[in-house]
C-alpha cells in the first residue's frame, strides 16, 4: 500500500499500524528524509517499507511514486491520500484567505487525490483494492476560522462518494476517514491558537485527542482490510465522539 | 426587496425572471446593494469519469468553480453590510455521489462545507446563510424546474427564520431522504 504525507502525523500512524498488521508499505512524503525515517522505523518493528519522495501536486511525481510501488512490491492493494497543505492550520476567515494558501490547499488536497486516483486506478482494479481519503470534521460542521480547509475537506468527502459509485463496478472500494488526533499539524494549530484546545476536547465525547497510530491508524486498518470488503462510499469518523451525523 | 443572483449563466437569468414579482426585484446587477444574494454553485461543464480527465479538465471542473463560488461568497459578504440572506443552490449530487462526475460532486460538497463555515461567522452580522439542494437536472437548464421547484424553494428560504442558518435543505421530492 502507498500512503501520501506519511513522513509524520496521521500518515505515519497509518503506516505503522498497517505495517504491524503485515502490509508492505510505500511511505511517501514531499520530504524524503521524513519518509525514510518512517520506513526505517517500520523496519525496526519487523515490518517492510520503502520510502519515496512524492509531491502530490505533481502528476510526474505521483506517477513515479505509483510506479515505484509497483516496482518494489509488484502490486498495489491500497492508496491512502493523507497529505495536507502546510497552510491547513492557519486561521484565515473568508475575507482574509490568502490566494497562495487557497491554491496550495486545493492542490495538495483534491488535486492530489485526483492525481493519485488516476495513477493508481489500473493497479487497484487489478488487485480489487481500495482508495482511502483523509477527511476532517471540518467537512461536517464547517470551520469558521478555517473555511478554505473545510472546503477542500468537504470536496474530498464528495470525491469519496462519487468515486465509490464510479469505481464500484470495477471492484475498487473508496472510503474516507475523518480523524481527530494529536499530530504535528494539530500541535502547530494549538500553538497558534491555544484557546481552541478546550472547545475541541469538549466536543469529543471521550474528552481526548486520538493517537495517530493506536486510534487513527487502527481505524484505517478497519477500512482497508478485507473485513470491510462490502463497505464503500463511507467516511468513518474517528474523533472520539465529536461529530455524530 | 432586491435579490442579487450570482452565477449560473442562463439558469441564473431564468431564476431571476422566475423570482421577479411585485415588490421583489431579482437582478444580476450588484448596484444598488441587495437585501439577499442567491448563488448558484457552478456545475461541471463537461462531466466525465475521473480516469479520462487530464489536469486541465480537473482544473476547469473543480478548481475554477470552487474558486468562483468562494469569490461569490466574498462578494455577498461585502454587499450585505447591513445583514440579509444568502442562499446557495446546488444539486444533491455531491451528497449522493454521482458516477462520472467526481469533480462536480467535489465542488458541491466543498461548497456545502464552505457554507457551514461561513454561516456562524456571519451570524453576528445579521446574515443568515442556507444551502438548498435539488434533484439532478433541476438546475441544469433554464426550463428544468426553475419556475416550479427552485423559485418556490428560494421564496420559502428567504422567509425562513435565522434558525435555518447554516442548514442544508433538500428539495428533491423525497429522492435522497438523507438525514
Amino acid at each position: 500500500m502507498l500512503i501520501s504525507g506519511a513522513g509524520r502525523g496521521i500518515g505515519r500512524g497509518i503506516a505503522l499500524a498497517c505495517a504491524r498488521r503485515g502490509a508492505q508499505i510505500v511511505v511517501t512524503d514531499v520530504a524524503l528524509a521524513d519518509a525514510q525515517a518512517v520506513a526505517a522505523e517500520i523496519g525496526t518493528i519487523g515490518g517492510v517499507a520503502t520510502a519515496l519522495a512524492c509531491d502530490v501536486t505533481s502528476r510526474t511525481s505521483v506517477e513515479a511514486a505509483v510506479a515505484g510501488a509497483i516496482g518494489a512490491y509488484g502490486r498495489l492493494d491500497c492508496v491512502v491520500h493523507n497529505a495536507t497543505s502546510r497552510y491547513a492550520p492557519l486561521s484565515e476567515p473568508l475575507d482574509d484567505i490568502v490566494e497562495a494558501h487557497w491554491d496550495d490547499l486545493v492542490a495538495v488536497g483534491p488535486r492530489g487525490a485526483f492525481l493519485l486516483a488516476a495513477a493508481a486506478r489500473p493497479h487497484l482494479a487489478a488487485s480489487g483494492g481500495s482508495l482511502l481519503l483523509l477527511i476532517s470534521n471540518a467537512a461536517y460542521h464547517g470551520a469558521p476560522d478555517l473555511p478554505a480547509y473545510a472546503a477542500v475537506k468537504g470536496a474530498l468527502r464528495g470525491m469519496v462518494k462519487a468515486l465509490a459509485r464510479e469505481w464500484g463496478p470495477a471492484g475498487i472500494r473508496v472510503n474516507g476517514l475523518s480523524p481527530l488526533a494529536m499530530t504535528p499539524a494539530l500541535e502547530r494549530y494549538l500553538d497558534l491558537y491555544p484557546e481552541a484546545e478546550t472547545p475541541l476536547l469538549e466536543r469529543a465525547a471521550l474528552r481526548r485527542f486520538g493517537h495517530p497510530e493506536d486510534d487513527i491508524g487502527a481505524a484505517a486498518t478497519l477500512l482497508i482490510g478485507r473485513d470491510a470488503r462490502f463497505i464503500t462510499g463511507q467516511t468513518l469518523i474517528a474523533d472520539g465522539g465529536g461529530v455524530m451525523p | 426587496m432586491k435579490l442579487l443572483i450570482l452565477g449560473g449563466a442562463a439558469v441564473g437569468d431564468a431564476l431571476a425572471r422566475a423570482l421577479a414579482a411585485p415588490g421583489i426585484a431579482a437582478t444580476r446587477d450588484h448596484d444598488p446593494a441587495p437585501d439577499a444574494v442567491v448563488i448558484l454553485v457552478g456545475t461541471t461543464p463537461d462531466p466525465r469519469p475521473l480516469a479520462s480527465m487530464n489536469e486541465a479538465d480537473w482544473s476547469a471542473s473543480f478548481d475554477v468553480p470552487l474558486r468562483q463560488l468562494r469569490l461569490h461568497l466574498q462578494d455577498a459578504g461585502s454587499l450585505l453590510a447591513d445583514g440579509g440572506r444568502v442562499l446557495l443552490l446546488a444539486s444533491t449530487g455531491g451528497m449522493a455521489g454521482v458516477a462520472g462526475d467526481v469533480a462536480g460532486c467535489a465542488v458541491e460538497e466543498g461548497a456545502r462545507a464552505l457554507a457551514k463555515s461561513v454561516a456562524p461567522a456571519w451570524q453576528p452580522r445579521g446574515i443568515t446563510l442556507s444551502f438548498a439542494a435539488f434533484a439532478a437536472g433541476t438546475l441544469a437548464a433554464p426550463g428544468g424546474g426553475i419556475e416550479t421547484v427552485v423559485a418556490p424553494a428560494v421564496r420559502l428560504l428567504l422567509a425562513a427564520p435565522p434558525a435555518f442558518n447554516g442548514s442544508t435543505v433538500i428539495a428533491d421530492g423525497g429522492a435522497l431522504l438523507a438525514p
